[in-house]
């Protein structure tokens, strides 16, 4: 698995170039709750292999930015398009179900796709089209070990085998161990292999927020979303937790995307920053632009 | 605090008295009862002592494993499964399949019955236990596979090995039909939903005369095994097994035949359950249990792995129907009222959720219980409810925790 990532980074060409290798493309998203304007054509790029964080006072709507990412809301204007690099572009919106309109008439063709989107899309489709996240407040399964939390992420390549599994062939067991040492794996990135059968819930915060991080790596993404990462750890578990965002950079070659409130910890790992205020970019650029940024001062770095 | 050996099963013991006290010890007699202080005193005895035989049997098996007791219990092996449940699962199904050559006319009665709230019980496991969906109108599945078979068999002839199949169809294709409106909702609000889906089966079961004969309720015809009849007169042109055999006619054949044929598919249905319950759809079951949100970030379809849920829960009520029809010969809507539903939910929560051998236990124990206390029948709902409060007090998790597979041990 990471043997294919390392490959597809040193095929996409010069370092220089991947600034411009846009992953996630968010386009004018605007989300309203009633009358509340929670995001006013919020507009950014996140560049393939980088890391992007997103800063912002409490309120601002970095969580809802990221729902919208991940398509646990649905924005009322504006695109979100994934472009995989050598692959086609998805429209994850497209995945959350559209509105039928008279011109799907003319194209009877497309109905079905929107009518098996409505039905059954959502954030799983967002998920397997490569986008992962983690929650601000941790949401493991918490009265099933870690172990096995990690097997539920890989559900979609697991479950294809459902007769194969009532009868247990050799297939389907050899693909359950596969599964159990890529959770394996993914646990000893993250130090927690002497954890893998307690139960999730009985684990110290520190480690629950690493568990959640190896669950959603379990899925194989492409984006990595972390939402507030760092929040609830101590300096000495930042600094490891920096450690191990940047090695997931760097040895997987994954796209992350973090919200944090640690100043520090994102001034240290991120190669972009957006800041919102009030639903909307006040301003986004590299570390030593935000810092400098009147506006940024004045609204959140004070 | 006194060492743990003995005042274990002593609370054991008076938890025991308090409860069997008033059920045993008070014999009615005519207007008036009478005082018996003998049987719950005994059944106390019984009770202390076996409790206590349990830890000294747990305590020499700790003694026994040479590595010290894991700090996290509820974390226990599968692969490396103790010999007492490698004995049971051999000697149960034997005993199983002894067993009705040896119970009475009554007894077998009372065993099917015990056999077929296994299966509701196991149905109802995977809805509430595994997805954490509170289901209150379970029995409408139940009276579906019923009325599926007698229907079936009144209108179109279908045989009961026809029925069984097609019964269990219909009940998973109403599990379906129910699961879709109730896609979104959660806890209090699913349960109201799903009790009101009950009522409404029932009472169409009970309203549409012309179709299935209203409370008067519908002949069943038993089954029969490769054409050959448990009558004792064959209708015309068949055979009736006695005489196949060459043995004499007794009414208790039928009741064994169903029995065997059922524990089989007990046995079967358990076999899948199990099997479920470690494969990566038993695992999203759970996994949507704990956190809805948290699964579909990982890409797990909610819609279909619930109504996965609701269907396989509904199949298994709808065979649990189908034998009931079967075992009574009539069906009619007064066997499905909500107190049933109450009573395999209780089963379900008594039992432990999400565990199968306690569900199992909870199902044998609360039908063959209120059968040995007939004389009692009036506060037989009484007991119930106490046994419920005493249980969720001291044992909320139910009989049997449900266990989680290890994986370390095994070497992958």
């Amino acid at each position: 698995m990471a043997a294919s990532r390392i490959g597809a980074g040193t095929a996409s060409g010069v370092p220089g170039e991947e600034s411009l290798n846009t992953l996630l493309d968010v386009q004018d998203v605007t989300l309203r709750f009633g009358g509340v304007v929670a995001l006013n054509r919020v507009s950014l790029q996140v560049a393939w292999g980088n890391i992007t964080a997103i800063i912002g006072p409490n309120g601002a709507g970095k969580t809802t930015l990221f729902n919208c990412i991940t398509g646990f809301y649905k924005p009322q204007n504006g695109h979100i398009i994934l472009t995989p690099p050598n692959r086609p572009a998805t429209h994850l919106h497209h995945l959350l179900g559209q509105s039928f309109a008279w011109s799907d008439l003319v194209h009877p063709g497309q109905v079905w796709g929107k009518l098996r989107a409505k039905m059954f899309g959502g954030p799983h489709s967002v998920c397997r089209a490569g986008i992962a996240r983690t929650f601000q407040n941790i949401r493991l399964f918490k009265e099933m070990t870690v172990l096995e939390n990690l097997l539920v992420a890989q559900y979609r390549q697991l479950n294809r085998y459902f007769f194969g599994g009532l009868l247990g062939t050799r297939h389907f067991r050899d693909e359950e161990n596969m599964a159990i040492n890529r959770a394996m794996e993914w646990l000893r990135f993250f130090s927690l292999e002497a954890d893998a059968d307690r139960l999730a819930g009985q684990l110290p915060y520190g480690h629950q927020r690493r568990v959640e991080m190896a669950r959603s790596l379990c899925t194989d993404p492409m984006v990595l979303c972390l939402d507030e990462p760092a929040a609830g750890l101590n300096p000495m578990e930042t600094q490891a937790l920096s450690h191990l965002i940047r090695r997931l950079k760097n040895d997987f070659n994954l796209t992350i995307l973090l919200i944090e409130h640690d100043i520090g910890l994102v001034m240290e790992l991120s190669d972009h920053i957006v800041v919102l205020d009030h639903g909307e970019v006040i301003a986004q650029g590299c570390p030593a632009d935000i810092q400098r940024n009147p506006r940024v001062v004045e609204a959140y770095l004070g | 605090m006194g060492h743990p050996l003995l005042t274990q099963p002593l609370l054991t013991a008076i938890l025991v008295l308090l409860l069997t006290a008033p059920v045993s010890g008070l014999v009615l007699d005519g207007y008036d009862f009478n005082l018996r202080w003998q049987p719950p005193l005994w059944l106390t005895l019984i009770a202390f002592c076996i409790h206590w035989m349990i830890l000294l049997f747990k305590r020499w098996r700790l003694g026994e494993k040479t590595g010290k007791p894991s700090p996290w219990s509820r974390v226990s092996s599968w692969g490396s499964r103790p010999s007492v449940h490698r004995l049971a699962f051999f000697v149960l199904p034997v005993v199983g399949l002894v067993l009705p050559f040896f119970l009475g006319k009554y007894g077998l009665t009372v065993a099917i019955l015990a056999l077929i709230y296994v299966l509701l019980a196991l149905g109802l496991n995977i809805v509430v236990g595994l997805a954490g969906l509170l289901d209150l109108g379970f029995v409408a599945f139940y009276a579906v596979g019923a009325y599926g078979y007698a229907l079936g068999h009144h209108y179109l002839g279908l045989g009961f090995w026809l029925s069984l199949p097609l019964g269990a169809l219909l009940a998973a294709c109403c599990g379906i039909v129910l699961g879709f409106p109730v896609l979104r909702m959660h806890g209090d609000y699913l349960a109201i939903v799903t009790l009101g889906f009950g009522e409404i089966i029932r009472l169409v079961l009970n309203n549409w005369m012309d179709f299935t004969g209203g409370p008067n309720g519908l002949r069943v015809d038993f089954p029969t095994f490769f054409g050959l009849e448990f009558s004792r007169h064959a209708k015309e042109g068949g055979i009736p097994i006695h005489e196949f055999l060459g043995i004499d006619y007794s009414s208790n054949t039928r009741n064994i035949f169903i029995y065997l044929v059922l524990f089989l598919v007990v046995l079967l249905i358990l076999a899948l359950v199990s099997r479920l319950k470690t494969m990566p759809l038993g695992r999203a079951w759970e996994a949507l249990r704990e956190d809805e949100i948290a699964c579909r970030s990982l890409g797990i379809n909610h819609v279909t792995v619930k109504l996965s849920a609701f269907a396989l829960g509904a199949m298994i009520g709808g065979i649990g129907g189908v034998f009931f029809a079967a075992s009574q010969g009539f069906v009619n809507p007064t066997s499905f009222t909500f107190f049933e539903s109450a009573l395999i939910l209780a089963i379900v929560v008594l039992g432990g959720l999400g565990s199968i051998p306690g569900v199992m236990i909870a199902a044998v124990v609360l039908t063959v219980l209120p059968e040995m206390l007939r004389d009692f029948s009036d506060y037989r709902i009484l007991v119930f409810g106490l046994a419920m409060v005493v249980m969720m007090i001291w044992r909320p998790q139910g009989l049997v925790r449900a266990r989680r597979p290890v994986f370390q041990g095994r070497k992958a």
